[in-house]
Parts: C-alpha cells; sequence; structure tokens
C-alpha cells in the first residue's frame, strides 16, 4: 500500500515537471483547454485538470503564452498560444531538457 | 446543469473579486468541453475528476488570504496580551471612579457602567492592533512560495542568529504603542474625555494647562518615544539604556508629582457639569480618581526603574 503510494507520489511529481514544457511544445497553434488536455493524453501524458488550466493561465501572466476569447457554436472558449517571447526560450528550454535526459539516460543505465 | 452552476459558484467563492468572473467563465468553458465529450451522465464524475472546488481556487490565486500569518501571529497575540492586561484593568479602576462620582447610590449599576465602558476601549484596542499588524503583514513581500519567481537568494541574506535579548519584540512594541496611546488620550483629551452640557462641551482637563503644562508632557512623550524605539532596537538593558531609563522615568516621575501638587488638573466648570452631588463633592471625586491614575502611573515608572537596574547587572555577555 505504502509503497504504491509513494510510487505514485514520484510519478505525480515527475510529471509536474514536464508539465510546462510539454504544454509550451504543443502551443504553436492554439488550443483550448480542453482540447489542449487531450492532445497531450494523445500523445501519452496524463495531465490532471486541476494542474493544468490554472498552470495556462500563469504562463499568460509570465508572458509565454497570449490568450483571446473566441464565441463559437458551442460555448465562448479561451484559446492559448505561445507568445513572441515563449517562441524565444522554447528552444533553451528543449536544450535543457535534452541534457537532463542524457544525463538521466546515463546514470539509470 | 445545476451541478455545474453550483461547482463554479463554489470555485468563485473563494476568487478575488477582480478576477472570479473571467476564471469562472474560463472553468465553465473547460467543464462543458469536458462533459460534452463524456456524456450528460457523467456530470458527476467529471466534476469529482475536477476536485474540490477550494483547492482548484487556491492553484488559480496567488493571493494571501489571510489577515495575519504566521510571521507576525506570536508577535501580535504578545502585544495584544500586554496591552491590555495593562490598558483594561486601568480604564476600568478610572470609569469606576467617573461613574462613581455621577451615580454614588446605585453600585451595581457605576459596575456595569463602567465594565462596559472599558470593554468597548478594549474592543477598540483589539481593533487598532489588529490592523497595524495586518498592514505589517501585507506591507511586507510574500512569502517565497507564493512568489512565481524565486528572489534572488545568497547566504548572505541568512538572518544573523538571534542575538538574546532581554527585552522581546512585544514588549518593545507594547511601550510603543502605549506611549503612543497616552500622547493620543491628551492630544484629544477635549473630545475624549469630557462631558456634555446645556452650554457644550466641557473638557476634563484645565484649559489652563494647555499654555505650559502639556506642551511639557508632549516633549516628555517625545523623549520616551525616542528611548522606546531604541529599547525597542538594542533589545538589552545596555548602561546608556538603563540610563535614560532612569533619567526619563524620573524626570516623569517629578513632572506628575509637579503637576499633582501645583496645578488644578480638573476643569471646575467639569465637576459642576456632572448630574448628581454637589459641585464640592464631585470637584474631589474627580481630582481622587485621577490621583490614583497618576499613582498608578508613578508605580510603573518606578517599578521599571528597578526592573532596567536589575536586568542591567544581568546583562548577557556579548561575544
Amino acid at each position: 500500500m505504502a509503497n504504491t503510494e509513494s510510487l505514485e507520489n514520484v510519478v505525480l511529481e515527475l510529471r509536474r515537471g514536464v508539465i510546462v514544457l510539454a504544454a509550451l511544445s504543443q502551443l504553436g497553434t492554439e488550443e483550448y483547454g480542453y482540447s489542449l488536455l487531450k492532445k497531450l493524453a494523445d500523445l501519452g501524458l496524463e495531465v490532471d485538470q486541476g494542474t493544468l488550466y490554472p498552470l495556462l493561465r500563469r504562463l499568460e501572466a509570465q508572458g509565454l503564452l497570449e490568450s483571446v476569447w473566441k464565441l463559437e457554436e458551442a460555448r465562448p472558449r479561451r484559446y492559448y498560444v505561445i507568445s513572441a517571447e515563449g517562441k524565444k526560450l522554447l528552444p533553451k528550454m528543449k536544450k535543457e531538457w535534452a541534457g537532463i535526459v542524457s544525463v538521466m539516460d546515463k546514470m539509470l543505465s | 446543469m445545476s451541478l455545474v452552476d453550483r461547482y463554479v459558484a463554489e470555485v468563485g467563492r473563494h476568487l478575488p473579486g477582480e478576477q472570479r468572473a473571467d476564471i469562472e467563465a474560463e472553468i465553465r468553458s473547460n467543464l462543458e468541453d469536458m462533459i460534452e465529450d463524456s456524456g450528460e451522465e457523467k456530470v458527476h464524475a467529471v466534476l469529482k475528476k475536477f476536485g474540490d472546488p477550494e483547492l482548484l481556487a487556491r492553484k488559480y490565486t496567488q493571493k494571501k488570504q489571510y489577515l495575519i500569518g504566521r510571521h507576525w501571529f506570536e508577535i501580535y497575540m504578545e502585544v495584544l496580551k500586554r496591552v491590555l492586561s495593562v490598558a483594561l484593568p486601568v480604564s476600568l479602576l478610572v470609569w469606576f471612579f467617573i461613574k462613581f462620582a455621577e451615580n454614588s447610590d446605585n453600585l451595581t449599576r457605576v459596575l456595569i457602567q463602567s465594565a462596559s465602558a472599558s470593554f468597548n476601549i478594549g474592543i477598540h484596542i483589539w481593533f487598532w492592533i489588529t490592523m497595524v499588524f495586518v498592514f505589517l503583514e501585507h506591507s511586507g513581500e510574500a512569502p517565497i512560495e507564493l512568489n512565481g519567481n524565486a528572489r534572488e537568494w545568497s547566504p548572505d541574506l541568512l538572518p544573523q542568529l538571534p542575538k538574546p535579548r532581554q527585552i522581546s519584540v512585544g514588549e518593545g512594541i507594547t511601550d510603543v504603542i502605549m506611549t503612543l496611546g497616552g500622547v493620543g488620550l491628551v492630544a484629544f483629551s477635549t473630545s475624549l474625555l469630557r462631558v456634555e452640557d446645556v452650554s457644550g462641551n466641557i473638557p476634563l482637563l484645565h484649559p489652563d494647562l494647555w499654555k505650559i503644562w502639556l506642551p511639557v508632557f508632549f516633549g516628555l512623550a517625545g523623549l520616551t518615544l525616542i528611548h522606546d524605539l531604541f529599547k525597542l532596537k538594542i533589545g538589552n538593558w545596555t548602561p546608556a539604556l538603563t540610563a535614560t531609563n532612569i533619567l526619563l522615568s524620573l524626570a516623569t516621575i517629578g513632572y506628575l508629582l509637579a503637576l499633582v501638587f501645583t496645578q488644578d488638573i480638573v476643569n471646575p466648570a467639569f465637576a459642576a457639569a456632572l448630574k448628581n452631588g454637589t459641585p464640592t463633592q464631585m470637584q474631589q471625586s474627580v481630582t481622587w480618581s485621577i490621583w490614583i491614575s497618576i499613582a498608578i502611573i508613578i508605580g510603573c515608572y518606578l517599578w521599571s526603574i528597578v526592573n532596567s537596574i536589575v536586568m542591567a547587572k544581568r546583562l548577557p555577555i556579548k561575544k
């Protein structure tokens, strides 16, 4: 029992770390909250709603994303897309990530 | 859809006003997208996945949603206890004499009136001290975990180990508040300590005192305030602090004794304006209550002198 719980906690922590990068990388085209959630899930990254939606707002407040409300057939939706600032930073983040992956590969093999 | 409405409203209840409408709209839109996808009958499950509304709201806001946090709470409680433990008994006593002078034949009523007047004073003190600490809490920088960006930190920023203090921060702040309170009481005495009469407001203090005696009081209080601030900063009864404490206390005691024995403190019109008894009786009664208050204050100063001398001998050894 305790074992599965601590395993879950570690997995959760690991995912939380990569969500920012995952979201930024997928927002080259604009997405609304739920469509981004599904896109990430389809690619294999299950993210908690309660984590992703507030995060999008935070990234916007930091200037990495831009957002706009659009009125569609079903309901108004808030669309997010990466900002100029975010585009500038994304390659650097990717490089950081590649560095972490190669180090961890070495460590874990 | 009423369950969704209730969920969105519950999240909104925990959001600050200026962001509420926008975040509510976004959560609703996200929820409806997901419900549409999973089927109307799954509303319950979808909401469960979204989780506790209060937790969700907390992830959206980064504002402090408390009045006084851990950092200030202990000091706040100490100041409150110290100020109230002096102010309440003194005000009870003073009010007792004033009410007794007004209406000496009904002791129960006198007790109830003076207790409720002191209770009022206590509420005021509690309110204003709380306001001071709310300001301190919210004017400072947010705790690290609430800031999006970590501040620039280096080991040089580590606070010094707290030096041994004989005078706690709470005690120091209490002294400052008491001195300011005394100044405020006298400065606004024409509106605080007065009776109303057909001819208008009659202040308790003799009007002649404003010529020399009260300005001298303000001067002394100013020096005391400076002393209080140094006391708060230094935190120990160093020789210099002890010496100024003795000098200031003696000066204040001398001032109060001279005031009591050479001046008429009570406005004759004040006693005359009180309802019952002959003016001479009232004058005596009010004068007595002032003498007793001043005797208590002198007692406090004498205690302060003795205390500072004793503590100065036990000064923590400096490295």
